[in-house]
């Protein structure tokens, strides 16, 4: 028994349910309920999260997330957007136009924020099947601009499915990796190179930031079973460097060099003391760890493809 | 003679290339080599003294981890007692 | 609000979307006269957000997931306070961290500060340090020992923060502190003060009985605390002269929480009220008491003490003024009138602490650096 998915309400339904902010959708870690009367967003929503299942907007709701208008012409010259975090406004506000990737950019600070039952990497993650079908994943941290999120969304085209392309949230009793399926934010060039690769695939229409530049949102692939999503366990840890040019190298690193670099990706390992420790070395133990420059895509790929296949059977 | 113990539970843990330490009270997570690594694995919340636990060492390594060792003093990860 | 207590959990169903005036609900659910049971789930979404407002999240979910009831609420709610206590401890362990090294700088000085605060709260291991965030260490100092503390500090890695020529001067003649240090590679803030309350406050009292009572740190004997009365004092003048309202709720929560454990000592009541009395300070101890009454609920064995003394004028004013600035729940609302509220504290908390001539200039040049900062 399925539940229905947001396919099934009409724009317009979709629309006034936000106008109310009664448009709670089912979006791993979370069931948020959303509110926004900005032109534009609704159609962006529906967008990214056709396939996604809508749940009631009663109930419990960890997280809502309201994208509100805020200040006024005659004070500031115009009008801002405000993010609403569960009723509370912890940030500055933004430009009008940016209120889907500031739904998108809120989602995830409620999960580094509010989530401390995992702990959280800065990184992104593809899933793959080893040799024995077993769930797999590779987690690529990054500081922003190694080119994750481009390698992310290119991954797709091959054998390995989305993690994540941003977060990798470490289960410290089981050691595996919960997914949080979501669409893929491009930045600037990326954003041109995956629609020229993808060109069936849907897009937001790409918005205009002066400071971090241009930003539009990649659909994920649908997400099969939400309530049921399969925890692989990392076996691959990459850290990717996109310089444009440069020829494809891919370095082991050694283990305790790795899990330093892995640590300063991290949002809350120090509030999971000896726990935390333990689960990391636990995570190192099981992972082969590499360094990865490259310029082009599919190499990149290639390269990932093929460690991901060289994976020793444990 | 200075001796020297841990100040809280230290956690050492080796890779077959590196090593790295954890101190629980303070949260601190470092990278050290192999060697240093068993150096460490050697001290407790008994006060050892320094030359001893130096000497497991070959002679030329034996200053740069004195030099790491009063670098964990300083950060209260270790603690140096008359003895 | 009845004045008695009532038994634990007996409160009825909540309607959804109903609101009690004035937070009540977080503060009866912190106070265990609410079962958590009784709060519908919609409305738990509220009482968890006004809670991380207000800096209270720990010790909400710290008092939720002890009872018996906590099973059966709705497993992403009790997720969201796993976390949320793990966030608490993960402040108390900083805490600690940061008085343990603290300690080691003041065991080469020779000094044996008191703590304040929170750190006085965590270093004591008393009850309201439980699920407690924390901010800056507090300290206080002999005000002859300040140049070789400062040096001390500095060479441990402490750098200080507002080194204007103004904020110097600010900080050092006007208030009772050197301006905030923060560990260079810690990132812990550090406030060293050398007056209990603020030389210029025109909340005029005599200090000396309040730092006659000083006894060891329980967890942190290289330092000392106040004794159970001045420290409960200390805190109300703080609420009292506060000027900034962000965790009114919080602080007046703690006063409620050192009241209950000190308490249990034989003749506290009248102790507290002595040295009120010594310090000049009996006017913020029934103000206070007042105000904690109304929001979590009063005890029988405050009879003796005065507690619903008619205010004059001027003194009702204030009152309903800080009421407005202690509701978690208009600041959700973004009110205009907390908005006014929260800006006449702001002035009225300089207001107590300054002479007049310098409050106008002080205010008009924290505006301006206001301003000079970007968030990022």
């Amino acid at each position: 028994m399925t539940a229905p998915t947001l396919a099934s309400l009409s724009l317009k339904e979709i629309k006034s349910r936000l106008r109310s902010s009664r448009l709670a959708l089912d979006i791993p870690p979370y069931r948020p309920i959303i509110g926004c009367r900005e032109p534009g967003f609704a159609e962006a929503l529906q967008a990214m999260y056709y396939d996604y299942p809508l749940t009631g907007a009663q109930g419990f709701h960890e997280v809502s997330l309201e994208m509100m208008h805020w200040g006024s012409v005659w004070r500031f010259g115009r009008r801002q957007l405000k993010l609403g975090v569960n009723g509370n406004f912890p940030f500055n506000p933004l430009p009008l136009g940016q209120a889907y990737p500031m739904f998108e950019w809120g989602l995830n600070w409620c999960i580094t924020n509010y989530l401390h039952e995992r702990i959280t990497f800065h990184a992104a993650g593809i899933g793959y099947l080893d040799a024995e079908n077993r769930p797999a994943a590779i987690m690529l941290p990054g500081v922003p601009g190694a080119g994750k999120s481009t390698l992310t969304a290119a991954a797709l085209e091959r054998r390995f499915t989305l993690l994540s392309d941003e977060l990798c949230l470490l289960s410290p009793e089981l050691g595996t990796l919960l997914p949080i399926p979501r669409p893929i934010s491009l930045k600037d060039a990326s954003i041109e190179l995956i629609r020229a690769r993808q060109p069936g695939a849907r897009m937001t229409s790409p918005v205009r930031d002066t400071t971090k530049g241009t930003v539009a949102h990649l659909q994920p692939p649908p997400p099969t079973e939400i309530d049921n999503l399969v925890e692989p366990v990392a076996r691959l840890l990459v850290f990717p460097r996109y310089q444009r040019g440069a020829r494809l190298a891919c370095r082991p690193l050694p283990t305790g060099q790795a899990m330093l670099r892995l640590a300063d990706q991290s949002f809350n390992l120090h509030l999971h003391g000896e726990t935390g420790f333990i689960a990391l070395v636990r995570l190192m133990e099981g992972v082969r760890t590499f360094e990865l420059d490259y310029s082009d895509l599919d190499s990149a790929l290639d390269c990932l493809e093929r460690l991901a296949a060289e994976d020793p059977l444990q | 003679m200075l001796a020297i113990k841990t100040q809280g539970t230290l956690r050492i843990h080796v890779f077959s290339e590196d090593a790295v330490l954890f101190h629980a009270p303070s949260g601190t997570l470092s990278r050290i080599t192999r060697p240093l690594a068993h150096l460490l694995q050697g001290l407790g919340p008994e006060p050892r003294s320094i030359k001893e636990v130096l000497a497991v060492l070959p002679a030329n390594d034996r200053h740069a981890a004195r030099e790491v060792l009063a670098r964990l003093v300083a950060d209260g990860i270790l603690h140096e007692v008359e003895g | 609000m009845s004045p008695s207590i009532q038994p634990p959990f007996m409160a009825p169903e909540t309607p959804e979307g109903s609101r009690h005036a004035h937070g009540e609900t977080l503060a009866r659910l912190l106070t265990r006269q609410l079962s958590p049971l009784a709060v519908s789930a919609g409305h738990w979404a509220e009482i968890l957000a006004q809670a991380r407002a207000q800096q209270l999240a720990g010790r909400l979910a710290e008092v939720t997931l002890g009872t018996a009831e906590a099973a059966a609420l709705n497993p992403r709610l009790q997720s969201q306070l796993r976390s949320a206590e793990r966030i608490a401890n993960g402040h108390q362990h900083s805490m600690r961290w940061e008085l343990n090294r603290l300690a080691a700088v003041f065991c080469q000085t020779g000094d044996r500060p008191i703590l304040l605060k929170g750190a006085a709260y965590c270093a004591h291991r008393l009850d309201v340090a439980r699920g407690r965030h924390y901010g800056d260490v507090d300290l206080l100092v002999a005000e002859d020992r300040l140049p070789h503390i400062e040096t001390a500090l500095r060479f441990a890695g402490y750098a200080p923060q507002k080194t204007s020529a103004y904020d110097q001067h600010y900080y050092r003649t006007w208030m009772h502190e050197i301006p905030p240090m923060r560990h260079i590679k810690r990132g812990a803030s550090l406030d060293v003060h050398f007056r209990l309350i603020p030389r210029t406050s025109r909340v005029d009292i005599d200090h000396r009985p309040l730092l006659d009572e000083r006894l060891p740190a329980r967890d942190a004997p290289a330092f000392d605390v106040l004794g159970p009365a001045p420290m409960l004092l200390h805190s109300m003048v703080h609420l009292y002269t506060e000027s900034e309202f962000p965790q009114g709720l919080r602080n007046l929560f703690d006063i409620h929480l050192l009241l209950i454990e000190f308490e249990k000592e034989k003749d506290f009541i009248n102790h507290l009220s002595l040295v009120a009395r010594q310090a000049g300070l009996e006017t913020v101890l029934r103000q206070t008491l007042n105000w904690r009454q109304r929001m979590f609920g009063a005890l029988s064995a405050y009879s003796t003490l005065p507690t619903h003394l008619a205010l004059t004028r001027p003194q009702r004013w204030v009152a309903r003024l800080i009421e407005t600035g202690l509701d978690p729940e208009a600041a959700q609302r973004r009110s205009r009138r907390r908005q006014t509220a929260l800006g006449l504290l702001y002035l009225r908390g300089h207001w107590l602490r300054m002479p007049t001539r310098l409050l106008a200039g002080h205010l008009w040049h924290q505006a301006k650096s206001k301003w000079r900062v970007k968030e990022t």
